[in-house]
């Protein structure tokens, strides 16, 4: 399963190398893990010569009680820890108090779409008549998947609430025994912008001088295959949000959660994760080298 | 090669003529000392050294062929052996004697002078009996013939069937020494071995059936359809060839079908007759529960129930019955088969829900219903027990000397359960069996019907139950191939408690002859439950498809007969999934079948046969194995959109997405005649709009359930606590329904009532347009919101010819099927 990760990875980044800079996106169904499961199942595969991304929007098959389950996940550059831990579903959205998991996404939800220095995807989604509209998507010379949030321009319903939450796993888990430590042995940190943050059971107000989040966990730095795979990396930005909120506690997963206003006119952040395993002190040379690239301009 | 395979097939029919007079395939005859006298040479290098004798006399008296039992015995007799030795017997009669002695030897069929010289009594013999006895001349192949009963079927009452005990030994003679089989009717479905020589030892034996009916009805009710048209119908004539109906009665006359005794059980008298004869006592006749619902169905016999909780119904019945024998059965009330023996009665095929009978006045009263009877699930076995007993004493005082026969069926199969209904010795039975012959090997099933039994058996003062109405288990070509060979199971599991004389195997669809093998297995089990059904079809592989693809299909039986053991036997639902590499194996063995048999040989034929339902079979437990349950997503009515019920299209059902259709029973075929199913929600109720551009049969004389129909099945959340259901016809005519699962399963009403139920159909001669509106209040749901999920089955019966039967969800053919329906959501405004 590696070893064609591996030559799926070789053959996109070669291909992106002859194509020079320019972004690509190819619509196509997500073939991973439990593919056979979902009954709704479209994917957007992102490539520049910065990085790639497989973004998915999913639905399961009813189970034997009849649920379903909708859900948004990035398979690529890598499904382990960080934005792509599967359980997680990095990006949740609750509208007027409906979730994004009862949704029922149908043909015209998830359009793929290309122009001269990006190339994405956009995500329709109606949550009973209050639409929402983003676009996922890379752009030139940047390795940051970029989301853009807007309302359509007639809605059936007004949105009365919106927010979207952000998840991850820093880094990646311990396993003791076998068995996955949920809580109380992790050192999570975040750098933003104006500040850095140390893991706590409270959340952190973000404001607009933070820019960013750097997640990383002081012992699970990268450096070694039992260290984890290293920082991971959300850029935001404050036009149309009431209030953001991280959670950086002493746990599994961690989160960002953004609520808007309910008459926002454009949100946006963007995400970071590499294919492979980057320690902390490297990333951060990576960043401070290509900060124009990974921040929203 | 063909030339081998031809070599190879007539070394094998040649080796056939070395008969196993004891060959277990056949049926366990009873062996007598045998005479001493030389072989018989009846067959020398070809020609026959045998002349056939009989008394041509003996039949004189009756006026129809048919009737002729002896002298149909000699027709078999001619007609069998020229088609093994090419030649034709000649026959004479008992009085031309001299002449038949030009030959070495004389087959001596039916009773005459020339048997009772050599001291055979047929008068002795069991009923249908016959016995083969050779002696130094010839053979004697005589039987208990009802045809020299000068007696015989005198009263117009008496609806006897013929004992044709000569002609049962004549197929015995055929099978055990010129090695004749019958499978299935039509050219192809016997095997006629090609003998050159054939020399019978001295042999002397008896044979006589066990069950004194055995039912024939069957094979004319699958070729001829229910409606007895004159030709067999298509599929059968593409499949078996066509037929005149002589030879499918000869057909039946091989399988030893017949039907001596008067009994017969079944629902009776018709309900709508016996009404028509008593319009003023409707509410004597049918039952009224204290709710108002009355069961009464003027329109077909299903949704009709006799009020069995009043004894003056039992009353009008003797009273009806009086008038029938009084005028030997010209004035008929809706009785079927009554006769100078047997009275049935059987309730309509029908049935009451628990709680419009609980609360009834005299179950009260008498504590008819109690929470052990329910416990038992058969509740209403002691309403029942009191007017059986009730009945059987006034019949038995106003009519003595008849038998009264019953059906216990549905929730009354138990005997009573208080021992104060002892039934009176006039009282005969053929109780349902559901469970048998399908699982017979299971022995937790096996328990319940033998406890069952014998309580039957204490309740009618320690005799038998006389019947039993047995059932095939529909809709599963995997259980349907095997459960009829194990008929013979059940006289055995039974014992005493099940007396002789018949086993009624309701096919429950018709006898599909491409499972031969084990409906052959189970009609000879009828003749004799120690036929060694395992014997007959290993037997018959070989000479029946030739060496190789004998092997195979011999193989693909095994597999399918263990699988039979491991899937299905040990589980209660009627169609389990088989794993798929079982699946893989037998269609596999079936391809193997196939390449080994020459293209336009009998044995291909043969092999079309046999393997017809397989495909079919395979894909539907292949699709099964990834059926994903349909979504259907309705369309959320805005406010600015509107549907008036009334059989025309508004213009926002142009916005709203089609439910695909499939067969519900699990194959790839598309529905050929798909009808246009859009559902639409707001928070008052579902709407639904389904157009049918297709004649439909609309008969006003005719039910919902024959007319073309749509049947809407819904079921609130994803729990399958309840479901809902709904059928319109294209008068309009409707049927409401409903079934709780939870916490208690009980059994479907059909009495409930949705009034806010709204329909509208538009039917022309080209087709018909249903719209309809079902209040979420009726089912007793909240409006559900956006995105929530419910279980929706919606049905088309196309009743119109060409038949067609289409659905939204894989319910294998049971509409009912819950955990199968399809998955609907309320979908989001603007979606």
């Amino acid at each position: 399963m590696k070893k064609e990760l591996s030559i799926l990875v070789a053959g996109i980044l070669a291909g992106t190398l002859c194509a020079q800079s320019a972004v690509t996106v190819k619509q196509k169904q997500y073939r991973g893990w439990k593919a056979r499961d979902f009954t709704y199942n479209q994917q957007a595969e992102i490539v520049n010569d910065k990085n790639f991304y497989q973004f998915n929007l999913l639905q399961y098959q009813p189970d034997k009680d009849g649920k379903m389950q909708t859900f948004m996940n990035i398979s690529a550059p890598r499904q382990e820890w960080g934005f792509g831990r599967a359980p997680i579903n990095f990006l949740s959205i609750t509208v007027n108090g409906i979730r994004e998991r009862n949704l029922q996404p149908n043909e015209d939800s998830f359009k793929t779409w290309t122009k001269p220095d990006s190339a994405g995807v956009t995500v329709t989604l109606n949550f009973d008549g209050a639409g929402v509209v983003f676009d996922a998507y890379m752009k030139k010379g940047s390795p940051v998947l970029w989301f853009t949030f807007r309302q359509p321009e007639k809605q059936l319903e007004p949105i009365r609430s919106i927010t979207i939450k952000t998840a991850l796993v820093i880094s990646r888990l311990f396993s003791r025994n076998g068995v996955t430590v949920w809580e109380g042995a992790y050192n999570r940190q975040a750098q933003t912008a104006a500040r850095t943050l140390e893991q706590r059971k409270a959340v952190y107000p973000l404001d607009a001088g933070d820019q960013y989040v750097i997640f990383s966990d002081k012992v699970l730095d990268g450096s070694d295959k039992d260290k984890g795979f290293g920082p991971s990396f959300l850029a935001f930005g404050m036009n149309g949000v009431k209030n953001a909120s991280l959670f950086l506690g002493n746990s599994w997963e961690n989160n960002i959660t953004f609520t808007l206003n309910p008459d926002f006119r454009e949100f946006r952040f963007g995400i970071w994760q590499q294919k492979n395993a980057i320690t902390n002190q490297d990333f951060m040379n990576l960043f401070e080298k290509e900060k124009d690239s990974f921040l929203l301009k | 090669m063909k030339k081998i395979l031809c070599g190879a097939l007539g070394a094998l029919l040649l080796n056939m003529t070395a008969y196993d007079v004891r060959n277990p395939a056949l049926n366990p005859v009873e062996f007598q000392m045998p005479p001493r006298h030389q072989n018989l040479e009846l067959v020398k290098d070809g020609r026959l050294n045998f002349a056939i004798v009989f008394d041509a006399n003996a039949e004189k008296h009756l006026r129809h062929p048919k009737q002729k039992g002896i002298r149909s015995a000699v027709d078999t007799l001619v007609r069998e052996i020229e088609k093994t030795t090419g030649q034709k017997p000649e026959v004479f009669d008992v009085s031309e004697l001299e002449k038949a002695k030009k030959y070495p030897y004389r087959l001596l069929v039916g009773e005459s002078a020339l048997t009772k010289q050599l001291g055979i009594d047929v008068s002795k013999l069991p009923r249908e009996g016959f016995v083969v006895r050779t002696f130094s001349g010839g053979a004697v192949i005589a039987g208990d013939d009802s045809s020299l009963d000068r007696a015989f079927n005198k009263s117009p009452l008496d609806h006897a069937g013929a004992r044709t005990g000569t002609l049962w030994g004549v197929y015995d003679f055929l099978e055990r020494f010129f090695g004749c089989r019958y499978y299935y009717p039509g050219e192809y479905g016997s095997l006629h071995p090609q003998l050159k020589e054939l020399s019978v030892a001295a042999v002397a034996y008896t044979d006589s059936p066990h069950f004194r009916n055995r039912s024939p009805e069957w094979i004319y009710w699958t070729l001829y359809d229910w409606n007895r048209e004159k030709r067999i119908v298509k599929k059968w004539r593409d499949l078996i060839g066509d037929m005149e109906q002589e030879d499918v009665r000869r057909f039946a006359e091989s399988w030893r079908l017949a039907k001596t005794s008067p009994f017969w059980a079944g629902h009776n008298p018709r309900p709508e007759k016996l009404l028509a004869a008593y319009p003023d006592k409707k509410e004597t006749i049918f039952y009224r529960a204290p709710n108002g619902n009355q069961y009464y169905n003027g329109k077909q016999h299903i949704g009709n129930y006799f009020d069995v909780t009043k004894l003056e119904f039992a009353d009008l019945l003797v009273d009806s019955l009086k008038k029938y024998y009084a005028s030997n059965g010209k004035e008929n009330d809706g009785w079927e088969c009554v006769n100078n023996t047997y009275i049935p009665f059987g309730q309509c095929d029908s049935e009451v829900p628990l709680p419009d009978m609980i609360s009834n006045p005299v179950v009260k009263k008498e504590n008819l219903i109690t929470q052990e009877n329910i416990r038992r699930g058969s509740s209403y076995s002691d309403i029942y027990g009191r007017f059986y007993q009730y009945l059987g004493n006034r019949l038995k005082k106003e009519l003595p000397g008849k038998k009264l026969v019953l059906l216990p069926y549905s929730n009354y199969t138990h005997a009573p359960l208080n021992p104060k209904w002892t039934l009176p010795d006039n009282i005969e039975l053929r109780v349902c069996v559901s469970d048998f012959p399908a699982w017979t090997r299971n022995k937790e099933i096996v328990a319940k019907w033998r406890k069952n039994m014998n309580e039957w058996y204490r309740a009618l003062g320690g005799r038998p139950v006389v019947s039993l109405w047995l059932y095939n288990v529909p809709g599963n070509p995997f259980a349907r191939a095997i459960a009829p060979q194990l008929i013979a199971d059940v006289p055995k599991i039974l014992g005493k408690t099940l007396g002789d004389v018949e086993l009624f195997f309701d096919q429950y669809g018709g006898l599909e002859f491409y499972y031969y093998y084990a409906n052959y297995a189970g009609v000879r089990s009828m003749w004799n439950p120690d036929f060694n059904a395992d014997a007959a079809i290993a037997e018959h592989w070989e000479p029946f498809y030739g060496k190789e693809a004998g092997a195979h299909l011999k193989q693909f039986h095994k597999v399918l007969f263990d699988s039979y053991m491991k899937y299905f036997v040990p589980q209660k639902e009627r169609n389990p999934l088989y794993p798929i590499p079982v699946i893989n194996e037998l269609e596999s063995l079936l391809k193997k079948a196939e390449a080994s048999i020459p293209p336009d040989s009998i044995e291909m034929k043969r092999f079309r046969i046999f393997a017809f339902p397989w495909k079919k079979a395979f894909e539907s437990q292949r699709n099964r194995h990834a059926y994903a349950r349909p979504i259907y997503g309705a369309h959320q009515l805005l406010s600015t959109e509107k549907i008036t019920v009334d059989g025309r299209q508004d213009e926002v059902w142009n916005r709203v997405k089609t439910m695909p259709l499939l067969d519900p029973r699990g194959s790839n075929k598309k529905p050929e005649y798909p009808s246009d199913i859009k559902l639409a929600w707001d928070k008052n109720g579902i709407y639904g709009l389904v157009v049918s551009p297709y004649p439909p049969l609309a008969d006003e004389d005719k039910s919902i359930w024959n007319n073309s129909n749509v049947e809407i099945l819904v079921s609130p959340g994803t729990k399958k606590e309840d479901y809902f259901h709904y059928a319109v016809d294209p008068f309009n005519n409707r049927h409401f329904g409903t079934k709780q699962l939870v916490p208690v399963d009980k059994p479907y009403n059909r009495y409930w009532k949705s009034p806010g139920f709204r329909s509208a159909v538009n039917t022309t001669e080209n087709g018909w347009t249903l719209e309809f509106f079902i209040p979420y209040e009726d089912l007793k749901v909240k409006s559900p919101r956006a995105y929530d999920t419910w279980m929706v089955n919606i049905v088309i019966n196309k009743n119109s010819q060409p038949k067609e039967y289409s659905s939204t969800a894989m319910t294998l053919g049971n509409n009912h099927n819950l955990p199968m329906f399809g998955l609907l959501r309320f979908l989001g405004k603007g979606e």
